[in-house]
């Protein structure tokens, strides 16, 4: 099963020219500072926007194991009596209830992609790959490129990193260009920031760059995580020792908080600021000075 | 999609004498705007696929009546590469056959509009460290911000 949270077109930041964004469902990580919650599990889940809801209760009047509540700003789904059977979303008229995520089929992924062709042809675009980790579902991934590349679109793979090896040699042939997160060196922070030792995602970094398919890594400056000076200049040292040139630093936002509401979940990051321009500008001069070509994704 | 012949302001004229619609737009309400653009609210998909719609259609026999508005955020036109998008979207859409098409920042006042009337702007995708999001889904707090900073870039 492939569960596809979002097919983006008119993707603008995720690989060169115009492309396409399919995000898999499914992650092995949590990071806290996650933007896409509903991201992480691999399972299709309901969510609720606030703003859109008139309170008018027909979700109430349908659940069948009634988890479903009407507070002031709008409904509260109880996740533990919630079986995502999706009658709710039948009825809410406004639209205020949704469905993340859809069981597709590598067919029904390629038909959407391909609509954008003339795009693709006029601005040097493609298909990116995201999620969640999309080399959880590394057939689907090698076939959709093997197909996009045949039919003369760039390929994109967005990945955490945290994979297994197999899955990279099996993607990796098919692919024009890997953004690949690194988010800290030290494998105890990285443990307590993501919920997983980063280990396993150096060792794939050094897989991703002996195959040669040109590679950008990417870096979340989360503030008070992984934004001294120190956190930046040891990434670098290590991206450096693996003749990789190319690093994108993406600063901290809280865009993705709403969702957190959306799905019933706490974002653990409550009233963290965001990094101040000043202070990314900085640390993109000291990569830059070092060698790297640093692009700061705005 | 219906075609509105008469661009310009004529959709408050034309929706004057149109009764309610099934899309759930009331009676004598204005219809969508610019002859060729969706309606408020409905173009889901994004730009890409709103200029496939609209292109269709044969513009030659509407030729001087077809317009399209479209919406951009500030940000996607700030750098270089931004541009060089935004000039991939508009070459494809007359390589298409498109006759006329035309681009507003998004501003801070539709940012407030989006703010009170949420269901007519659930399409209002907003970027950031590249990042896209629904404007509607965000916390009020950060569309504050959002709305603040917005007017600085103007």
């Amino acid at each position: 099963m492939t569960v596809v949270f979002n097919i983006q077109r008119f993707s603008i930041q995720d690989g060169p020219g115009i492309r396409t964004t399919v995000f898999i469902k499914g992650c092995p990580l949590r990071c806290l500072w996650c933007s896409n919650p509903e991201s992480q599990r691999a399972v299709p889940e309901i969510a609720h926007s606030d703003s859109l809801c008139n309170k008018c209760g027909h979700c109430i009047e349908v659940c069948e194991v009634n988890a479903i509540s009407l507070s002031n700003s709008g409904v509260r789904i109880n996740r533990e009596l919630c079986t995502e059977c999706g009658k709710c979303i039948e009825v809410c008229i406004p639209e205020a209830l949704k469905l993340y995520g859809n069981d597709l089929s590598l067919e029904e992924v390629y038909q959407v992609v391909i609509r954008d062709r003339l795009f693709y042809q006029n601005s040097g675009g493609g298909v990116t790959i995201s999620g969640g980790e999309p080399l959880s579902q590394d057939d689907l991934v090698a076939e959709l490129f093997k197909r996009c590349q045949d039919t003369g679109f760039h390929t994109c793979l967005d990945t955490s990193g945290y994979a297994s090896p197999k899955a990279f040699e099996k993607v990796l042939p098919h692919t024009n260009l890997v953004l690949f997160d690194v988010k800290l060196m030290d494998p105890v922070a990285h443990l307590k920031a993501t919920g997983k030792s980063n280990k396993k995602i150096l060792r794939n970094l050094k897989l991703v760059s002996e195959s040669g398919v040109p590679t950008i890594v990417r870096i979340p400056l989360i503030p008070g995580i992984n934004d001294s000076e120190g956190d930046i200049t040891d990434i670098a040292s290590y991206i450096k020792s693996l003749d990789l040139k190319k690093i994108d630093l993406l600063p901290y936002h809280r865009f993705g908080e709403g969702k957190y509401k959306m799905l019933d979940r706490k974002y653990s990051l409550s009233g963290l600021s965001q990094i101040e321009p000043g202070r990314v500008e900085e640390l993109a001069n000291i990569l830059r000075s070092s060698g790297f070509e640093c692009n700061i994704v705005i | 999609m219906y075609v509105m012949r008469g661009g310009g302001s004529g959709h408050f004229w034309g929706g004057m004498v149109v009764g309610a619609l099934p899309d759930g737009r009331k009676a004598y309400e204005a219809t969508a705007d610019g002859s060729l653009s969706p309606v408020q609210g409905m173009d889901i998909e994004g730009p890409t696929a709103v200029m496939l719609s609209a292109t269709k259609i044969n513009h030659m026999e509407y030729a001087m009546t077809t317009l399209l508005n479209m919406k951009l955020m500030p940000t996607m036109v700030q750098t270089r590469e931004g541009i060089k998008k935004v000039i991939a979207l508009v070459k494809t859409f007359f390589d298409r056959g498109g006759w006329h098409v035309q681009f507003n920042m998004v501003d801070q006042k539709i940012l407030i509009e989006a703010q009170k009337h949420p269901e007519r702007y659930r399409n209002l995708i907003v970027r950031v460290g590249g990042y896209s999001a629904y404007f509607v889904d965000l916390t009020k707090e950060i569309q504050d911000d959002i709305i603040s900073r917005t007017q600085h870039a103007i």
